[in-house]
């Protein structure tokens, strides 16, 4: 098997096992930092097809900042219980 | 060919997650793998092997920041779901029914 | 003047509002009257580009089939005309009912936006632009029903449309990636001629998600279960523009991308739309007779019209594809089809506006609480009654006749035994709910006054209840002219 072939089969792996990471974990934080490796994994995949910007793109939106978006209401929502 | 396995792959695990969590924040999850699917298989669709096609990408760019700007909405609902019952369970949210 | 300006009024005129209400607080109606002016100029241009169609536009840079594409012919022109009636008619109407809400100009530039969407939607000449404009409408709508976000149920809806809403867009976006795939383009016109002129299995396997995924959106049977919660949820004025004229939008994409794209003669996606419409109908007017709250109740009923319209669409498609030679029954189904469509966006619009006079009235959706409302709200009922008879299908209203078209098309064709079984299905179905909608209507004029201190509504409240009758009335009697409208959209879908 070539050498891009099985790179392309374990990140497709990679994206699939962090998806359903993201949703059978309970803890919401973990959630959230598996959706972003997810997001990680799709732009590397975004490049490897040719659409550089695409991955820029994706890796600075999906991976940052709806990460961050998520992060950010946790946060608020844990305060608001403790308080 | 292997990604847009992997696209359909990501669209099924969003919809399970959907089908079956409860958590609000686990649905926004959900949605956002399947838009990341569907990305994922616009950009595999349009490699021919030595080069991507540039309508493809630009149908990405754009479906990337709706994504976020569904996320972003979709967060402000779970904001004011919280202020008024003090969770993020959809269960709480089930007296409609799906 | 050109196609692009129809979709720049409104989003221009919500980004002047935004940025008037940073100099001027607290002026709900300037607002208003700011989103109608807008709305005028958007139905200024329109009447300019009547005559021009069908016309095509690019945005400047790149020329089909690679650039953003805006294409009008007469079925995009049908809706867009009745956005743009319904958006200021909405409009009008929310002056005074939203008078007493805060934050007003985020609901008129949403306003602005959801008009702005559906549109571009109905304008749009490649299905990229097509998916972006979808989405403009959809998340304006959103917002939209969760208005009042300080109560529950505007939240609790809001969220389960917002969930099946999107998903969707998303798998009708992966449809349109799998179009994509085979055809290397988006243009609606290039996909139309590169696509190979037998079926493929990847053919099939779009259309099955383009008709999920946008008929989320338009309520098909088994993805319907959002809008019975949130139409009731929104505030008045906007339920009537969602079950007017949104649910309209999504029945317009599903027809473009499969008449227009795909094309009937190559697939034969007309005995699934078949199924579905005749599924949808009769589910929904089963349910709609339970209903205690007026707002569910009409909810309902708009989920049964859509099922009419699907089934005429599916009647078209299937002679299309079936019977070639019997194809002037599919113009006369697909007239019919979006003569209901017109039928059921004014029918639908005044009997939610005139139950939004009763409910500012009263404060409550209960139609229990309503009996007997007409001796105190004689205008308000009278035209309610009205829009309640043209969509129950009696004669001799508008609504008579558009079903009567679709019916006599499914007889045309009684030498199948599938159309005799939808005919039957369907004349019940009319019958059923001309039963609930004359029933509803006895319960509102001739049971006791329960609501004694209710007194009829202003005349900014009363006069777009009004305008709306007197349309439903019009459209009866230039029925000859309205009949030349849909035969000319149905010539613009099957080519």
């Amino acid at each position: 098997m070539p050498y891009p072939e099985l790179l392309e089969y374990a990140i497709s792996l990679l994206i699939i096992a962090s998806a359903i990471v993201a949703i059978e974990v309970r803890d919401l934080v973990r959630t959230a930092i598996s959706f972003s490796i997810m997001s990680i994994a799709i732009a590397i995949a975004f490049y490897m097809l040719g659409a550089p910007y695409v991955s820029a793109f994706q890796l600075a939106v999906n991976a940052g900042a709806v990460t961050v978006l998520f992060l950010a209401l946790l946060h608020v929502i844990q305060k608001r219980r403790r308080s | 060919m292997i990604y847009s396995a992997t696209a359909m792959a990501l669209i099924l695990i969003g919809i399970y997650c959907i089908a079956t969590k409860h958590n609000m924040i686990k649905i926004i999850i959900g949605i956002e793998i399947i838009c990341a699917g569907v990305n994922l298989n616009f950009i595999s669709l349009a490699w021919d092997g030595q080069q991507s096609d540039p309508l493809a990408s630009s149908v990405v760019l754009v479906s990337i920041a709706i994504g976020a700007a569904i996320a972003a909405f979709a967060l402000a609902f779970v904001m004011n779901a919280f202020k008024q019952t003090g969770s993020s369970d959809a269960r709480k949210l089930r007296r409609l029914r799906w | 003047m050109s196609l692009f300006d129809l979709v720049l009024f409104p989003i221009v005129g919500a980004a002047g509002i935004v940025a008037i209400s940073s100099v001027v607080k607290e002026r709900g109606s300037l607002f208003g009257v700011f989103a109608i002016a807008s709305l005028s100029f958007m139905a200024f241009t329109l009447f300019q580009t009547a005559g021009l169609i069908p016309s095509s536009y690019w945005i400047e840079g790149y020329p089909p089939p690679l650039g953003v594409v805006l294409y009008a012919d007469s079925f995009s022109l049908f809706m867009v005309s009745l956005f743009v009636l319904m958006g200021i008619i909405v409009t009008l109407y929310s002056l005074k009912y939203m008078s007493e809400d805060s934050g007003l100009e985020k609901y008129y530039a949403l306003l602005l936006l959801l008009i702005s969407g559906l549109t571009g939607v109905a304008i749009s000449g490649d299905l990229f632009t097509l998916f972006v404009f979808w989405e403009l409408m959809c998340i304006a709508s959103y917002a939209l029903v969760a208005f009042r976000k300080d109560r529950w149920e505007p939240i609790e809806a809001g969220f389960k449309y917002l969930v099946m809403s999107t998903i969707g867009s998303l798998i009708a976006l992966y449809g349109i990636s799998i179009l994509y795939g085979m055809t290397g383009t988006l243009n609606i016109a290039e996909i139309a001629s590169r696509m190979p002129s037998s079926w493929t299995i990847e053919g099939y396997f779009s259309i099955a998600m383009i008709i999920s995924g946008f008929g989320v959106t338009a309520a098909i049977f088994p993805f319907h279960s959002w809008l019975p919660d949130a139409h009731p949820a929104a505030p008045s004025p906007i339920s009537a523009l969602l079950s007017g004229v949104v649910i309209k939008a999504g029945v317009y994409s599903i027809l473009r991308v499969l008449f227009s794209v795909l094309g009937p003669a190559r697939y034969d996606f007309g005995t699934m739309l078949l199924i579905l419409g005749v599924a949808t109908m009769t589910v929904a007017n089963l349910l709609v007779f339970p209903q205690r709250d007026i707002k569910r109740f009409l909810a309902f009923s708009s989920i049964a019209n859509v099922g009419i319209i699907i089934t005429a669409a599916g009647v078209a498609a299937y002679v299309a594809y079936h019977s070639p030679a019997d194809i002037h029954v599919a113009y006369l189904a697909l007239a019919g089809g979006a003569f209901h469509i017109l039928n059921h966006a004014i029918g639908k619009g005044l009997l939610f506006l005139a139950s939004g006079n009763f409910i500012h009235e009263i404060k409550s959706r209960d139609i229990v609480d309503l009996e007997g409302i007409s001796k105190r709200m004689p205008y308000s009922a009278a035209s309610f009654s009205l829009g309640a008879l043209s969509l129950g299908g009696i004669p001799p209203l508008a609504g008579f006749w558009s079903k009567l078209i679709i019916i006599l098309s499914l007889l045309y064709l009684s030498s199948a035994p599938l159309m005799v079984a939808v005919a039957v299905i369907m004349i019940l179905n009319s019958l059923f709910s001309a039963a609930y909608y004359v029933w509803l209507i006895q319960r509102i004029s001739f049971k006791p006054v329960k609501a004694d201190g209710a007194k009829e509504a202003g005349p900014l409240m009363l006069v777009p209840v009004l305008v709306l009758a007197v349309l439903c009335v019009a459209v009866t009697l230039a029925l000859p002219y309205f009949l030349d409208i849909v035969n000319s959209v149905a010539n613009a879908l099957l080519g």
